[in-house]
């Protein structure tokens, strides 16, 4: 028990260090937790004159306005199946790489790749859109050009949904496996060379030492990696899926996302309620997902977890 | 690992390939930036341009308003931006990794509450715009991107590496808690400063979402957003129109209205290549420090 005296002693002995975390935490007060009040408007029927708490309650019209319409089963499907199929592809991907880099001894060469694999990472969502319609335009895409010439195919992917499944795929392993390899590239750093070489000694193969050897010291980090990912499922990178399909209206079939369709209902349709409780309905899965993929995690190692 | 010519040489083919796909796409925007802009009419575009030429960095200089104007607020959004967030993410993170911290767990709580769980856009979008007022300010970008919980757990696991006995011993030495963290704890923290400041910087000059939200005035547009609105822009030079918001009508054959795009496209690039060439030492060991400890 802290006797009143006490707990001052502790305020003055900590003021200084509690003052340095004011600035930051005032800032994720006003903007993280003032807001959680606001989901009230997924309950309402907003109008912005009367505001926020005089605006007419209406209970869940508007979480039922939004789940039987057509468009519910299209973003969700499309914002947990790609991102799925990221994490699963992204991984392999990263993985891969990581192991190709271990193998090289030559440090400038190492250097070399890591700078030029990393590179994408720094590009914005809008240029990677830009880019990619030089690539891919029907008229003069330099990919289309290439498969018109070689293959005498006609394709033009910016009417031809299904082809984004993959094209944003590719794009988005394309722009993050500099950074997503480095980190598994820096586990197998942290491990001690001998060990792999004792295995080649012991008469395992190269592939062999790769799957039993050093595969296994990934496994937590790609673990930790794939929860947060799985927790954040229901989430979607909007400049991904806004900029780079260039917000094509033909392809939303694909490439309409929870996050593209929120933002479009406020931004271009002014619809504040139903807006909010797409919102809503995707923190409260995307907190359940986190909490019950870390429980998940805890039960097979407690290393693997968050939290 | 002993290492067998031919194998060596498979790794280093197969690295080399991957490397080329990965900068492919810069490659081709910068050379075709550079191709004079009648061979991209009568040839479209290719890799290793017949004429050379600059027409378009010229001509984006010369009739410049837009660009000028995104890359003025984009810098403004980016050094305000990232110096104030450096400063208030490495204040609250420094108490965080101290041990001897009587709040740390409460105030480590508050924080990451809002990672698992947030509001969602509607009432942020409400709160900015109705309440703040902030609709057409840069500030609007700037503000919400402050102190974000991810960097203040990744800035405090880089702190801990700062060995306690140095605080301890300037505490003896009569040093403030303010005192320590300015002559000690940041000079020491170069690498991590660095770090923080390059992924702030990255975040700060990429950023689009916030625009598109925020800001509908053309002159208040960082670069993304002009960048965003070019494609109609150079059409609309195309079609023989005039560039929205010049006064004079342009004649549209003495515009390289082809390559003026990859001109840009490069433009606003090129900065970020750049400041992460230079600080690829600290960035590279300060993000996978905090991704493996974190």
């Amino acid at each position: 028990m802290t006797s009143r005296s006490g707990r001052f002693k502790h305020l003055k002995q900590n003021g200084e260090m509690l003052l340095m975390t004011l600035p930051a935490l005032l800032k994720i007060f006003i903007f993280s937790y003032i807001p959680i009040v606001g989901v009230i408007i997924a309950f309402k029927r907003f109008v912005p004159s009367k505001g926020i708490f005089h605006s007419p309650w209406n209970g869940l019209d508007n979480f039922e306005f939004f789940f039987k319409s057509q468009a519910a089963w299209t973003v969700l499907r499309n914002t947990i199946g790609l991102n799925l199929l990221m994490i699963l592809i992204g991984t392999v991907v990263n993985v891969a790489l990581a192991f190709l880099l271990y193998e090289v001894v030559n440090r400038t060469r190492l250097k070399a790749y890591q700078t030029v694999l990393f590179i994408p990472y720094f590009f914005s969502w809008v240029l990677v859109g830009l880019m990619l319609t030089s690539l891919l335009s029907p008229t003069s895409g330099l990919l289309t050009d290439l498969l018109h010439r070689v293959f005498g195919m006609e394709i033009n992917f910016y009417a031809n949904p299904s082809s984004w499944i993959w094209i944003l795929t590719v794009v988005s392993v394309w722009k993050g496996a500099g950074f997503g390899s480095l980190i598994y590239y820096s586990v197998l750093m942290n491990i001690d060379r001998e060990l792999f070489e004792a295995a080649e000694i012991d008469g395992a193969s190269r592939l062999q030492t790769i799957w039993r050897v050093m595969l296994p010291f990934l496994i937590p980090m790609i673990s930790v990696l794939t929860i947060l990912a799985l927790g954040n499922i229901i989430r979607a990178d909007f400049g991904l899926f806004y900029f780079v399909p260039q917000n094509q209206s033909q392809l939303y079939p694909v490439t309409d996302v929870i996050d593209t369709y929120v933002y479009r209902a406020l931004a271009k349709n002014g619809d504040f309620s139903m807006s909010a409780a797409i919102g809503l309905f995707q923190s409260v899965v995307g907190l359940v997902l986190i909490l019950c993929t870390n429980k998940v995690a805890k039960s097979v190692n407690k290393d693997y977890s968050l939290f | 690992m002993p290492q067998p010519k031919a194998y060596a040489f498979i790794v280093n083919a197969i690295l080399t390939v991957i490397c080329f796909i990965s900068l492919f796409p810069l490659v081709m925007t910068i050379m075709i930036s550079i191709t004079d802009t009648k061979d991209l009419a009568s040839f479209g575009y290719s890799l290793i341009p017949r004429h050379f030429s600059l027409d378009a960095y010229v001509y984006l200089f010369k009739v410049p308003t837009d660009i000028i104007n995104g890359y003025r607020n984009s810098l403004i959004i980016t050094v305000v931006g990232t110096v104030v967030n450096l400063f208030i993410t490495a204040l609250v993170a420094y108490p965080l990794s101290r041990r001897d911290f009587r709040y740390r767990g409460i105030v480590s709580g508050f924080i990451f509450l809002t990672m698992i769980f947030n509001g969602g856009l509607v009432p942020l979008y409400i709160l900015i715009v109705k309440y703040l007022e902030w609709k057409n300010t840069l500030t609007a970008i700037i503000v919400p991107a402050l102190a974000l919980p991810f960097n203040i757990f990744l800035l405090r696991v880089l702190f801990q590496d700062i060995p306690p006995a140095l605080t301890e011993a300037a505490k003896i030495d009569g040093s403030s808690d303010w005192g320590t963290f300015f002559r000690i704890i940041l000079p020491l923290s170069k690498p991590a400063m660095a770090t923080l400041a390059l992924i702030s910087a990255l975040g700060y000059w990429n950023e689009a979402f916030a625009p598109i939200l925020f800001i509908d005035e053309t002159k208040k547009y960082p670069i993304q957003l002009v960048l965003n609105n070019i494609v109609s822009a150079v059409n609309f030079i195309k079609k023989g129109n005039v560039m929205p918001g010049s006064v004079q009508a342009i004649d549209p054959n003495s515009v390289p209205s082809d390559s003026i795009m990859f001109a840009m496209m490069v433009i606003a690039t090129l900065p970020m290549v750049f400041l992460f060439t230079y600080l690829q030492k600290y960035f590279i060991k300060g993000l996978t420090v905090g991704a493996i400890k974190g």
